[in-house]
């Protein structure tokens, strides 16, 4: 047992004792990679005060007997008690209690669970520590071999019966320590880790250089300089080579939100109809923010990409107290696995059309421990615990680019038409053009009317080609609009295949625990009740994963051409020809009153689902009623299709609105409802960039009301 | 049948008679099916005073929270509660971290159901076996008013409950981990010394 720990010990006291398991949990599963692990390491320096940290890779590819790296700071050191109290004590708490960096530098403590020194685990096991304090004369060094440990863990696996009384713990591994004397003007910690555990690629350097890049934030101003530098005798081009966070340049557009913590008042983005402005609201509940947003189209992406050789446009960052928090050290060469932690990219449809993706933006989103003090770090140290603050948060952020989104979409529009105006107009001038040659060859002499009677012939080409342009344009103008269609309903697609696969899941979790029960307790007469009722439910659950395969195959079968469909005669027909028996039958009244024709480029079948799935809907609800009633209406507002559809049924209870459009929620289930009817409907119209909801019943005494509105774009 | 233990399903999609329903009513006085996750919350963190095994569904419908979610706001207001977790997809959870980090009892797949019967009867067990346990035993024993009658004096002076010593143990705070230790210590303090026998 260690000495210090000897001298305190007395016959009626326990100690705490913990073994390798802990550690693990420490070292080698909360640090989760090795980009992690160097970047902890280089916090620790920053909160000892550093303003030069040398991180030096010996012969790391491939690794051997002679392959170290070393990580040198010039900060403050520590002398023997502080390696004692702070370094080998686990969950130091003086960067808790200690929230500033001793002065001058004052620096916010970045390392707070005093966890980071496991961080060495992941890089190589042995690791040899010097350090110094400014003024002393002697070096302190310390050796480290997190092998012992290893082998402790074999000799002692937590899970076998050990000699309790043999058995060594984490803490009672002697680690040796000397004293030597040393320059009294130098100052700071030198890490020397060994048996290094995997080799370094130049790949893995350039992300260890692209990670640490990111670790202050480029809005932060640092009052004392905080440099790191990076050398590699495998790699000549990392030679004393400064780590930079360069000035974000070329954006097409860049935003600046502030707050303002006298008035309480936090800036936010919203879209006016032309431009994007800032407003003012309450400071929210992740308390006072500031967010610097840039956004980069194609040509100032490929103008980033060119001056910054391998500089990422990567998506929101996180900083707090001016150091990198979110996403932490996190290196992905394909922007597909990077772990979309805000949420950003996971939007539907992201990525398409309309949607700004994490590609398209940096932005340094910068909190601080004092005021957004609900915004705490995770434990693994690659996000934020979710709670309803951070929550917020991440909808603070999406809000912004939404709006940013709203804007962008105007202003791609008002190029378009521009386009389109430009051309109208060049083709009139040239008309105009054309006619004034036209005369000035008739009354020209005979000499130049065979030149300007070739000019007329040329301008008139010139005229018929432009013509065709502007032609060509609307066309291309249309196929993108319909592939825009497409691409929507291919992504939604995602969607359902993942609802899907739950509801399958879920039934068939159903079916077999239903039938478990037959095989385990039949026959009991106590259950003979239930046995019967789950013999109906085994049917039932079958019929509806028949529905669902049947709306899978739905997807599979219909095409994906889109074409005019008149919105009018296409429910009218519905009503009036494909269910005219089916209403007889259940001896329903039909009423439709469409207001005046509508033409929408749409895939037909999609829509006839959701016209479908009401009436069958409708059906069941008005199961067992007198004076069945489904009426639908349609009506027009500015560029909005309004449809109301409703029936005079059992109707829909107020708490059931929202849920009712969710897969597998049904209400006639004794009718054959599956619950995936209505599902299909919200579906189906969010696909169509519309919305449905349900509203108080227009038919008394009971009953329901469906409003869709579909936005549609004006020809004229 | 165990007259105190409550089974607590929070589960959107699984329909009253449920097989497993039928069962655990067979076992335990009360089998309480809530269908929203956030009513699941409330009626959790409002009964604390008796004695509930939660079984936990992880998907719910959109716009509501998750599993992982529920967990965590059950965790703030009690860190013994056996929250068991079924779920049919359990290949899509991607939360598996926070279950560990808030001490999930258990994880179980959906069908079939034998596998989080057992884990039930564990988490049976181990509610019968803790000092939480043995105290609501006596309670019993003694009658509900003694919840509210003084019972320990601390060391510094303070006067608690049984109820607030349940509601310490509960939430595991140092008083509770404390006092628990201490009862275990004095049990064994007096069998040793002959003064009390198990029966």
């Amino acid at each position: 047992m260690p000495e210090q720990n000897k001298k305190k010990e007395n016959k009626d006291s326990l100690y705490w004792r913990f073994d390798l398991s802990t550690f693990r949990l420490l070292g080698r599963e909360l640090i989760t990679d090795r980009i992690t692990a160097l970047f902890e390491l280089v916090k620790n320096s920053y909160d000892a005060n550093a303003r030069n940290i040398h991180v030096t890779f010996l012969n790391v590819n491939p690794v051997g007997k002679d392959t170290k790296i070393i990580i040198k700071d010039d900060g403050i050191g520590m002398d023997i008690t502080d390696l004692k109290d702070k370094w080998m004590v686990i969950g130091t708490a003086s960067k808790r209690k200690n929230r500033l960096s001793p002065a001058p530098f004052n620096r916010k403590m970045v390392g707070k669970k005093g966890v980071g020194r496991f961080a060495v685990d992941k890089l190589g096991s042995k690791l040899l520590l010097q350090t110094k304090l400014a003024g002393s004369n002697e070096l302190t060094s310390l050796e480290t071999d997190w092998n012992k440990y290893d082998t402790l863990s074999k000799q002692y696996d937590l899970f076998e019966a050990t000699q309790e009384n043999e058995r060594k713990f984490f803490t009672e591994i002697p680690n040796k320590y000397w004293k030597e004397p040393y320059l009294k003007t130098s100052q700071g910690t030198t890490l020397e880790i060994t048996s290094i555990r995997d080799p370094w690629s130049k790949d893995d350097i350039d992300r260890a250089y692209k990670e640490l890049a990111k670790l202050v934030s480029p809005l932060s101003k640092q009052q004392h300089e905080f440099n790191i530098f990076i050398t590699s005798n495998d790699y000549p081009e990392y030679n004393e080579t400064q780590v930079r966070n360069k000035a974000i340049k070329f954006a097409t557009k860049t935003i600046d939100i502030k707050f303002d913590i006298e008035k309480k008042t936090q800036e936010s983005l919203k879209f006016d109809d032309e431009n994007l402005t800032i407003i003012k609201t309450p400071i929210k509940s992740f308390g006072p923010v500031k967010f610097k947003l840039y956004y980069f189209d194609q040509k100032a992406k490929d103008t980033f990409k060119k001056e910054y050789k391998g500089g990422n446009i990567d998506g929101i960052k996180i900083y707090r107290d001016g150091l990198i928090a979110t996403p932490f050290a996190e290196y992905e060469s394909q922007d597909i696995k990077k772990r979309d932690i805000l949420g950003i990219d996971k939007r539907r449809y992201s990525g398409f059309f309309d949607k700004v993706s994490s590609s398209d933006l940096i932005g340094l989103l910068e909190i601080t421990d004092a005021e957004n003090s609900e915004i705490k770090d995770s434990t693994n140290r690659q996000d934020f615990q979710d709670n309803a603050e951070y929550r917020e948060l991440k909808q603070f952020i999406i809000d912004q680019i939404v709006e940013l989104e709203k804007y962008l979409k105007y202003h791609r529009k008002q190029e378009t038409e521009k386009t389109k105006s430009n051309l109208k107009s060049a083709h009139g001038d040239l008309k105009a053009f054309t006619s004034l040659v036209r005369k000035i060859k008739k009354k020209a002499p005979e000499k130049l009317k065979k030149e300007l009677g070739a000019l007329e012939k040329q301008t008139k080409k010139v005229s018929i080609d432009i013509n065709r342009g502007i032609k060509a344009y609307n066309e291309l103008e249309k196929e993108k609009i319909q592939q825009e269609n497409i691409f929507l309903s291919l992504m939604s697609l995602q969607d359902y295949a993942l609802e899907i696969a739950h509801v399958v899941r879920t039934s068939l979790s159903r079916t077999i625990r239903l039938a478990e029960f037959f095989k385990k307790e039949f026959p009991n007469p106590e259950f003979n009740d239930l046995f019967a009722t789950y013999a109906k439910d085994i049917y039932n659950e079958m019929t509806r994963l028949d529905s669902a395969v049947d709306f899978m195959l739905s997807y599979a079968q219909s095409n994906t051409d889109f074409k005019e469909i008149n919105i009018k005669s296409l429910i009218e027909d519905l009503f009036n020809e494909s269910y005219k028996k089916i209403f007889e039958q259940n001896k329903i009244k039909t009423i439709v009153e469409i207001e005046k024709p509508l033409i929408i480029v749409h895939n037909q079948k999609f829509f006839e689902d959701i016209i479908e799935n009401l009436i069958s809907n409708s059906i069941k609800a008005l199961s067992g009623k007198k004076n069945k009633i489904i009426k639908c209406t349609g009506t027009f507002d500015d560029s909005k299709f309004i449809l109301l559809f409703s029936d005079n049924g059992i109707g829909i209870p107020k708490e059931d609105r929202n849920r009712v459009f969710n897969i597998y929620f049904t209400r006639t289930a004794e009718q054959g409802g599956a619950g995936i009817g209505l599902y299909i409907v919200k579906t189906r119209i969010e696909s169509m960039k519309g919305t449905v909801e349900v509203i108080d019943n227009e038919l008394n005494p009971t009953g329901a009301t469906f409003k869709i509105i579909l936005p549609f774009a004006d020809k004229n | 049948m165990n007259t105190t233990i409550s089974i607590i399903i929070i589960d959107d999609l699984l329909p009253d008679d449920d097989p497993v329903i039928a069962l655990l009513k067979r076992d335990y006085h009360e089998v309480k099916l809530i269908k929203s996750p956030q009513e699941g919350i409330e009626y959790i963190t409002s009964h604390l005073s008796y004695r509930h095994i939660v079984i936990l569904d992880y998907k719910f419908a959109q716009n509501e929270p998750d599993g992982a979610f529920v967990l965590e706001k059950i965790r703030e207001k009690s860190k013994i509660i056996p929250v068991i977790l079924w779920t049919a997809n359990g290949n899509m959870i991607t939360e598996l971290e926070s279950f560990i980090n808030n001490k999930a009892f258990a994880m179980v797949p959906k069908a079939p159901y034998e596998e989080l019967l057992s884990k039930i009867k564990e988490a049976e067990n181990f509610i019968n076996n803790s000092v939480e346990g043995a105290l609501e035993e006596w309670i019993k024993l003694e009658g509900q008013e003694s919840l509210e009658r003084p019972f320990l004096i601390a060391a510094d002076g303070k006067e608690y409950t049984l109820a607030q010593l349940l509601s310490e143990i509960r939430m595991q705070s140092n008083f509770g981990k404390k006092i628990e230790k201490d009862l275990l210590m004095l049990t064994i303090d007096l069998l040793i010394r002959k003064k009390e026998n198990l029966k």
